[in-house]
């Protein structure tokens, strides 16, 4: 089928409309308008969280959020993205805290403020139920918080759109790590590849990476193995 | 009796023992305890603008898990100990049932959740323990708590406003009434109902300091042994007055559940050292 006869749709990018082919993700339809990627966009495979999108579609007043590389166009889209989410992420130091939920509050206090609007979840494009995740924590329920929010991207959609204006993401990082670090039991294969790493099993191949000039690199990249 | 229950975030954060004494309690009288699922912070602080039900959303979605549990389990009644929880609840609760309009509002703004209908029935567990009768209370009782004096705060958030109170608000007695069933004798106090200065302990802390010395000091002019309270804030409150007095000022407050836990001859929770005291004052020395 030639380009002109698949059927396209019209999608605005920051207010100016354009005709894209209705099979291309939104990602793929930036780049199809002209527009060239220097940010808002990572590993184009759903998993890096760079390329939050927000939009609203045709006789609907939801605000909807995904990611660019995962989701389709559709017709009369009105999309922005946001290249950075602005957020301060305060120090903690694990050896020195429990886990336990009110260690969690202790750093983000203002989870408090919850409104359980769940507008946090609505945004979420990995579908995880943020709101619940934080009242979690209210509860001092530490491993429902974590388990919930094991698929988190850190995309800071929720962040966005939180009245509270909580930082979820890196409120659950802290909750994920002070569970990993004291309730998990330890992986062996990664304790065994820490000390690998540490004796210095990879320093050979590692400098010989750093040795290459660009061209050579690009060389090995297009010949790397590609997992199907 | 099985009832849907809503604990509240601080006593699963601060006061671990007003629960579980709780629990112990209930388990004395066959109270079933049923957790709301996923039950949200209740909003803590009632919204004192009419319009403003964006603070109650919480609470709603409580409801909302509240009403489907209620219905696998039949009841539609939710109790709490907490009388912070309390109050908000059963203020949002009397606010969705009296104004249809603000009903509506919520149920269209929680497009994510079943509506709310409000048929649920908030009350305390001091209303839990009135239907059992406390003279049935007082034929489980096992270690009747004879010559222990204790004076019994109520707070506010059990007495107004108006249309939530669990008894009359300038004159309550319930609370005696519990202490009289355990074989105690209650402190009948002036300070019963005064404020202790509830979140003036984040910023203004002197405020809190001038009140609860009065409560104390008023509780402690009869010979009180303890003073009881139903409330964590007050506890809270209470607890810092106490430390700004001198040692042989101080009244200890423990938790109602408690006591009434030590009564039946359950888990009490008390810290070792009020329990010993208050076995000591009864003349039935445990050996801990």
């Amino acid at each position: 089928m030639s380009e002109e006869k698949k059927p396209m749709v019209t999608i605005y990018i920051m207010g100016k409309a354009y005709k894209i082919p209705n099979t291309l993700t939104i990602m793929k339809a930036i780049e199809y308008a002209g527009y060239r990627f220097i940010r808002s966009c990572g590993c184009r495979g759903g998993f890096c969280g760079a390329c939050t999108t927000f939009y609203r579609v045709k006789n609907d007043y939801k605000l909807h959020v995904d990611l660019a590389c995962q989701k389709r166009v559709e017709d009369g889209m009105y999309i922005v993205q946001l290249p950075f989410i602005p957020a301060e992420k305060p120090k903690w130091d694990l050896d020195k805290m429990r886990p336990a939920t009110d260690e969690v509050i202790r750093v983000f206090p203002e989870i408090t403020r919850c409104l359980s609007c769940n507008v946090c979840t609505q945004a979420c494009p990995q579908d995880i139920e943020v709101m619940r995740a934080i009242q979690a924590l209210r509860r001092g329920d530490l491993e429902n918080a974590v388990n919930l929010t094991f698929d988190c991207i850190s995309c800071g959609a929720c962040s966005m759109r939180c009245p509270a204006e909580i930082t979820h993401y890196q409120v659950f990082q802290l909750a994920r790590r002070l569970y990993g670090k004291y309730e998990t039991i330890p992986a062996k294969h990664l304790m065994e590849r820490v000390k690998e790493i540490e004796e210095g099993k990879f320093d050979d191949e590692m400098s010989k990476l750093m040795d290459m000039d660009v061209e050579e690199l690009k060389e090995l990249y297009k010949k790397r193995e590609i997992e199907k | 009796m099985r009832v849907l229950y809503y604990p509240g975030c601080s006593l699963r954060n601060s006061y671990p023992e007003f629960e579980k004494s709780t629990y112990e309690v209930c388990e004395k009288l066959n109270i079933e305890l049923v957790e709301i699922p996923d039950w949200n912070c209740c909003g803590v602080v009632p919204s004192l603008a009419a319009d403003n039900v964006m603070r109650h959303i919480g609470a709603i979605r409580s409801f909302i898990n509240a009403q489907q549990k209620g219905k696998e389990i039949g009841t539609n009644v939710v109790v709490t100990v907490c009388s912070m929880c309390y109050n908000v609840l059963k203020r949002v609760n009397l606010i969705l049932k009296e104004e249809a309009d603000t009903l509506k509002n919520v149920n269209d703004f929680i497009d994510d959740q079943p509506d709310y209908v409000p048929t649920l029935k908030i009350v305390h567990f001091f209303d839990l323990l009135r239907e059992i009768g406390f003279d049935k209370i007082k034929e489980k009782v096992s270690t009747p708590l004879e010559k222990l004096k204790v004076a019994t705060y109520y707070g506010c958030a059990l007495l107004r406003p108006e249309g939530v109170q669990i008894d009359d608000p300038e004159n309550p007695k319930v609370f005696q009434d519990l202490v009289i069933s355990v074989g105690a004798e209650p402190v009948n106090f002036p300070f019963k109902i005064e404020c202790c200065g509830n979140y003036h302990i984040t910023f203004e802390p002197e405020i809190v300091e001038m009140r609860t010395r009065k409560i104390i000091g008023s509780a402690r002019s009869e010979n009180t042994d303890l003073i009881l309270s139903p409330c964590p804030l007050c506890t809270y409150n209470l607890n810092h007055g106490n430390e700004t007095l001198k040692e042989d000022e101080r009244v200890p407050v423990v938790f109602f559940t408690q006591l009434l836990a030590l009564a039946l001859g359950v888990k009490s929770y008390l810290p070792a050292e009020i329990e010993n005291q208050i076995l000591k004052k009864i003349g039935e020395e445990k050996n801990v």
